[in-house]
């Protein structure tokens, strides 16, 4: 597609000042009614002690969040993500523009109460440990006593930190201080979850739990908002995107839209000889078309890895042995080729 | 506390309803002010919308703080507390408890007379409660939520729906409840302390106890030749008994031991006493009778006591309210401590001067015409008609006037002349109408010298030669609940000193428990108070900044606050800021006057202006005074409802609404992220 080709969302007026969006023109999520989240001509600066204009972190930015859909914020750093997410919920004031967040204004409290928020980093109380950590926020949401021990229990579990749930959160590796956040963030139910860098510190299996707790989240109507720099996350759990540049939005809508090439098409089949190859080539060519690639498709790195793992946990014990050293006769081993 | 004796018996009672209207005055004015400031920089940022802006600002604190929800004030107050504890706050006890392993080393010293060992104690304790308390409650409750704010562990409260107040008082209530902890623990172990090191050092003694219905005197000295012990029951010729040690007494002589040991407890409970004192106002008869403000000054530069002349008319008149029966049905004890200034060795330096008290029923009364207008004492005269009926002269014609009695407290001597406080130009006329001469004594000046007045007062009355018998409130204390005593020093060329608090009457004594207990207090709404304000300067500062304001306005409103009231006053010679530093630099003596010119007058002008900055300064800060009862347990006293109780409360939940919402403001509108 070309970038300067400019398709206007007809819901967001555009103000004098903004530059052209480039948005997809398929709707949004099914089920989509009421925006969650509505931005419209939203700026920030930051400014000095004086009140000097120092940094402008977003200019006239708008956009819309769609009830049940998984959104994603995309930007190289300091391209205004995180500066959006504080702005909606209340920590920054924006210098223009307006923004409702659950037909609320940012600084309204009572809003709160149905959203749930991960920080960038676990920004928790290090003193406390994971059960005292929940319990804690789980009063500030009002909960009756058993309710919070019901939900302490279960977040703790869902999270997989049963066995260190007594420990300080100052003791806690980086994924895990992610996890407790993550369940913090949840421990409302909330119907809005922002989600500021959910998958930096995990390893590849709290990723991938991640992902598949942001999918299940949306199964279950939930809005979730992430901003992120690692776009194969992105990429596997958002319904749309917006990628923001300097504090300018410079892309929004539909994932698969956004990255489906319309010139091209690709074929996949089963292992073709050479032969055949050159009879699809000879057909395709004939219909004034060319072949640009033919090879193997080849798995992502993060598949090899789950698989891998999961392959491990089967058969605990089993362990790779180059083709150049003996393997023991004591223990499974899996060569090189295999 | 259970109180036998209703609180008005103080000299001036606490008006926690006068005091109410002052704070919503001041709150008021405050608020105004805020209301301005703020709608003057959102004119600068917002333009005409400015004003509005704040306005609609301005009922979200109220509505805030009637939303308020209880579990969350809890449960930050719960992580405020263990916040504290996790990062090792309780170390202020290690110090506490090495200051009172050791701290009797340096102050134990058997020379030093017993009151004065027990003052020390109790100050020592009371001073190192606070010092220790005061870095610890500073700190913490100035860089909580700067921290909070720079870890952003803040970020996941605020994106609760937790309300502002609820964070502001969730940390106010977790310091002030590890305080209230802290200050516990701390008085509890300095109580026990103070008590062991007095029982240890109390080696000498003498006690009148009771034993089998006779009155039997215990002396007892603990040496390091030995023990003496010496009895006198009654009558009975006095037994000496003397052993090796303690041990060994008690061992040799078990009876004699319980004895002293009776007699010892007795003591203790003198030492560690909290007095109930009745004050009354002081004024001075010169040799020529006339009423004079001030005594003879013997030359001494600390003008606290002023002197009446031995062997002459001068008496010193001690003026006491509100002895109504409750309190001296069964008599009264008046405690004196006065001072001696001699002018000559006398007989022996060790005789101690002759002293007498006379009671004194006065009438003291103002007059008052149809019309409700005062007239003075001096244009009244008796009616010719009828003699119970008083006349004066005003503008020229005779007018019928009635007699009003005055409160002892509302007058006052000016230019030989009893005047009433709230109009000087009003004379008082104070009648005698009874007067009873006590027995004549010779004081201890460095004891405690109680005289027992009992309900039947009998004196030898000079006019006619015999012994005459009153009651103590039926004759001689007057309609108004008051007495006088009056005091004379019988050794010529001796002078003695006294001031207000030198004579008092006593009531029955508290327990030493109870005024510690009460200083505690003290303490802890000062902890309470500098966590309010701590807080509160923590919500719009940084951690650093918030402490030095909040330890600045300790200093003021401990040690400074005179000298501002004062400066304020205009009571300081050598005028404002810039005069002074214009003397400094031109050595122009303080006394001396400036030249009046444009410069000079230029210089008090901006100085003036200077003044209402260090006015506004003076009635924003708080004064720390109010909190300290350490002098009064130290001196053996009760702590007083409305000189000391009463205020200190009225302080400190003064300045909790308008610290409240200043710090919802500042929370509310600043933006919580870190840069």
């Amino acid at each position: 597609m070309d970038t300067n080709e400019a398709v206007t969302n007809e819901t967001i007026p555009e103000s004098d000042e903004s530059p052209e969006v480039v948005e997809s023109d398929t709707p949004a999520a099914p089920g989509a009614d009421e925006p969650v989240i509505k931005i419209r001509n939203l700026s920030k600066i930051y400014r000095d002690f004086w009140g000097r204009p120092k940094v402008q972190a977003l200019n006239s930015l708008s956009l819309d969040v769609h009830k049940g859909e998984v959104f994603g914020l995309l930007g190289p750093n300091g391209s205004g993500k995180t500066t959006t997410m504080k702005l909606l919920l209340g920590l920054l004031f924006p210098s223009g523009g307006d923004i409702t967040i659950l037909g609320e204004l940012p600084t309204n409290v009572e809003k709160n109460e149905r959203i749930g928020y991960l920080p960038e980093e676990s920004y928790l109380y290090r003193f406390l440990n994971a059960g005292e950590t929940l319990d804690f926020y789980g009063r500030l949401f009002n909960m009756s006593k058993s309710d919070r021990r019901e939900r302490v229990d279960r977040y703790i579990e869902m999270v997989g930190l049963t066995h260190a749930r007594h420990r300080q959160l100052k003791e806690y590796s980086k994924g895990m201080t992610r996890r407790i956040g993550l369940a913090q963030a949840l421990i409302n139910d909330p119907d809005l979850v922002l989600l500021d860098e959910p998958t930096t510190g995990l390893d590849p299996l709290g990723t991938r739990d991640m992902k598949d707790l942001i999918l299940k989240l949306r199964d279950e109507g939930k809005t979730v908002v992430m901003c992120s720099h690692l776009l194969a996350d992105v990429q596997d759990v958002c319904d749309r995107i917006a990628i923001l540049y300097e504090g300018e939005l410079k892309q929004l809508g539909r994932v698969e839209d956004l990255l489906t090439e319309q010139g091209r098409t690709r074929l996949m089949t089963s292992k073709l000889d050479d032969a055949t190859v050159a009879e699809v080539r000879e057909v395709i060519e004939r219909h004034g078309a060319s072949i640009e690639t033919i090879d193997h498709p080849t798995s992502t790195l993060e598949e090899l890895f789950l698989r891998t793992v999961e392959e491990s946990r089967e058969r605990p014990g089993r362990r790779f042995v180059p083709e150049d050293v003996p393997a023991s006769d004591e223990e499974p081993a899996v060569s090189e080729s295999e | 506390m259970h109180n036998e004796f209703p609180m008005s018996i103080e000299t001036q009672p606490f008006d926690f309803l006068d005091a109410t209207g002052q704070w919503a005055f001041a709150v008021t004015a405050f608020l105004v002010l805020l209301i301005c400031g703020a709608s003057g920089l959102a004119t600068m940022t917002h333009g005409v919308k400015g004003p509005l802006l704040v306005l609609r600002w301005i009922p979200r604190f109220p509505a805030d703080l009637i939303r308020l929800s209880p579990r969350r004030v809890f449960a930050i107050a719960q992580l405020t507390f263990r916040e504290a504890i996790r990062r090792k706050a309780l170390v202020v006890f290690g110090m506490f408890a090495l200051l009172f392993m050791f701290g009797s080393w340096f102050m134990d010293n058997p020379n030093e007379r017993m009151e004065l060992q027990v003052k020390n104690y109790i100050s020592f304790v009371l001073t190192a409660i606070t010092w220790l308390l005061l870095p610890v409650v500073l700190l913490l409750s100035c860089w909580g939520l700067p921290e909070d704010i720079r870890n952003r562990s803040l970020h996941t409260v605020v994106t609760k729906p937790v309300r502002k107040t609820e964070i502001v008082i969730g940390r106010m209530l977790g310091f002030a409840s590890l305080m209230t902890i802290l200050v516990v623990i701390m008085g509890v172990s300095g109580y026990v302390w103070i008590d062991r090191e007095v029982a240890f050092n109390l080696t000498v003694y003498s006690e009148t106890i009771d034993v089998d219905g006779e009155e039997t005197l215990v002396e007892y000295v603990d040496e390091d030749e030995g023990v003496i012990v010496r009895v006198t029951a009654g009558d009975a010729p006095t037994q000496v008994t003397a052993a090796t040690s303690r041990s060994a007494l008690r061992q040799d002589n078990p009876d004699l031991y319980a004895l002293t040991e009776r007699a010892r407890i007795q003591a203790l409970g003198r030492h560690l006493v909290a007095k109930r004192p009745v004050l009354g106002t002081i004024s001075f008869k010169g040799n020529d009778g006339k009423p004079t403000e001030r005594g003879v000054n013997t030359g001494d530069i600390w003008e606290y006591r002023t002197y009446i002349a031995g062997g002459t008319n001068w008496r010193a008149i001690f003026d006491f309210e509100n002895i109504g029966s409750e309190i001296a049905k069964d008599g009264l004890a008046l405690e004196s401590s006065f001072e001696a200034f001699r002018t000559h060795k006398g007989d022996d330096i060790r005789e101690s001067l002759l002293l007498q008290f006379s009671l004194v029923k006065v009438r003291r009364s103002v007059f008052r015409d149809a019309n409700e207008n005062v007239v003075s004492a001096t244009a009244v005269r008796k009616s010719r008609d009828d003699e119970n009926a008083f006349e004066a002269t005003v503008d020229g014609e005779n007018v019928t006037v009635s007699r009003f009695p005055v409160a002892a407290r509302d007058v006052e001597v000016r230019n030989n002349s009893y005047v009433l406080i709230g109009d000087p130009e009003v004379v008082v006329l104070v009648e005698e109408e009874i007067r009873a001469p006590l027995s004549s004594f010779n004081i201890s000046e460095f004891g405690e010298n109680i005289t027992v007045l009992k309900p039947q007062i009998t004196f030898y009355d000079q006019e006619s030669g015999e012994r005459k018998q009153l009651a103590l409130v039926d004759d001689l204390v007057n309609d108004q609940g008051e007495l006088r005593v009056e005091v004379a020093c019988l050794d010529s060329g001796q002078y003695l000193g006294m001031a207000q608090r030198d004579l008092f009457v006593r009531l029955p004594s508290n327990s030493f428990a109870v005024g510690f207990s009460k200083a505690i207090c003290g303490v802890w709404m000062m902890l309470c108070l500098i966590v309010v304000l701590g807080v509160t300067a923590s919500c719009f500062l940084k951690g650093p900044i918030a402490s030095l304001l909040t330890f600045v306005m300790l200093l003021v409103g401990q040690g400074f606050m005179p000298f501002l009231e004062k400066i304020v006053g205009g009571e300081v010679e050598g005028g404002g800021p810039l005069e002074s530093i214009i003397r400094i630099v031109r050595q122009i003596n303080i006394i001396d006057q400036l030249p009046e010119n444009t410069f000079y007058s230029t210089i008090k002008g901006i100085d003036g202006f200077l003044n209402q900055g260090l006015f506004i300064v003076k009635n924003i800060v708080p004064d720390f005074r109010n909190f300290q009862m350490d002098t009064y347990v130290a001196n053996g006293f009760d702590v007083p409802w409305s000189q000391a109780m009463a205020p200190s409360i009225g302080v400190t939940l003064a300045y909790l609404i308008p610290c409240l919402i200043v710090a919802y403001y500042s929370l509310s509108l600043r933006e919580l992220e870190h840069k």
